[in-house]
């Protein structure tokens, strides 16, 4: 967005998102400098929230329209840009869910093929399986602790800042997350039962 | 002051074994020193089930990786935002935007128009009803 509605004399890689988004709000260059920090965080997440990139791709438009469209009124009340941005998100992903009542599984393939990291391929051969099933199980979880899940571990955010996009407090979120992975273990447990294997083989353990 | 009771409260409502496992991830994603040696004051059963939630962090830590979106996107996209028309706000959302104090200045102002639109129109309904009533007065004279 170079050159559009920019303003001599801004900093706009060494400000900060409160600074830019006061800016933004009349200047399009401060925006955009916003959208760089960030789309690649949003299309992540609403990418593990809906399993494919095609609709991860229109949800991410979504997202940063309706934050262009609305950051004029945009308010700091304490809570970071990027906390109002996931619940952008988070909403449109709902309304997703809810207008194709589905929820897809992404598979571990498309995951690999497009992960940003870097892994060894012994460990990517070793555990591709267990992975998807991973995934599976993490699917098939209530949408709260997806988010909690893919903000934790996709988005490596902190307590806090998990409190500030779901609005709970930072030990709320560490209850939260105690009780996912209880949830998800006995996900893991009822899904062995059925199949006959031990309880902690099929996740590799 | 308010709040001391409920965060003592707080505090006191904390699990032990909830605070261990968040320890642990955030030991694993920051590379911090485990928490293995904190697992010796619980009984053998509570410490072979957090072991195996640690263990269950460290698969999603390895499972659940960033996703890169397809560069192409990302430029058009930004183009298309560079691009965009944003609508002109509404004047309801333009007044939600105002500061509290502006919007019943507002309010006020909106008030008072609508008492004197209102006013104005009893006032010219006053009249022609007036005219109207003595013109059938005038006729049923005449009748």
């Amino acid at each position: 967005m170079t050159g559009h509605d920019s303003q001599a004399g801004r900093d706009y890689e060494a400000a900060d998102d409160a600074q830019l988004v006061e800016w933004a709000k009349t200047d399009r260059e401060a925006f955009g400098v916003l959208y760089t920090r960030y789309v690649e965080k949003i299309y992540s997440y609403v990418y593990y929230r809906t399993g494919n990139h095609h609709d991860a791709e229109d949800l991410t438009s979504r997202v940063f329209f309706r934050a262009l469209a609305h950051i004029g009124s945009y308010t700091d009340r304490g809570v970071p840009f990027s906390a109002w941005l996931y619940r952008i998100a988070h909403n449109l992903v709902a309304n997703w869910h809810r207008d194709r009542g589905r929820n897809q599984v992404v598979t571990l393939e498309e995951t690999m093929i497009s992960s940003a990291s870097v892994e060894a391929p012994e460990l990517a051969a070793e555990s591709t399986e267990d992975r998807e099933r991973l995934l599976e199980k993490i699917r098939q979880l209530p949408a709260e602790r997806q988010q909690l899940l893919i903000l934790k571990f996709v988005e490596r955010l902190s307590n806090a800042e998990i409190g500030a996009i779901m609005n709970r407090t930072e030990g709320a979120i560490k209850s939260l997350y105690h009780r996912t992975l209880l949830s998800l273990r006995s996900a893991f447990d009822d899904g062995d039962e059925s199949s006959g294997d031990g309880p902690w083989k099929r996740l590799g353990f | 002051m308010l709040f001391l009771p409920l965060s003592l409260l707080q505090t006191r409502k904390r699990n032990p074994v909830t605070e261990l496992v968040d320890a642990h991830t955030r030991a694993l994603q920051q590379g911090g020193p485990g928490v293995e040696a904190q697992l010796a004051v619980y009984d053998e059963a509570t410490a072979a089930e957090m072991r195996e939630l640690f263990a269950l962090a460290e698969r999603l830590d390895r499972a659940l990786t960033p996703v890169a979106p397809d560069e192409h996107f990302v430029r058009d996209l930004y183009e298309r935002l560079r691009s965009a028309e944003v609508p002109a706000p509404s004047l309801a959302e333009r007044i939600r935007r105002l500061p509290p104090r502006k919007q019943w200045a507002a309010a006020g102002i909106g008030g008072a128009a609508t008492l004197t639109v209102t006013a104005g129109v009893v006032w010219i309904a006053w009249r022609s009803e007036g005219r109207l009533l003595g013109l059938l007065r005038r006729r049923f004279e005449a009748a």
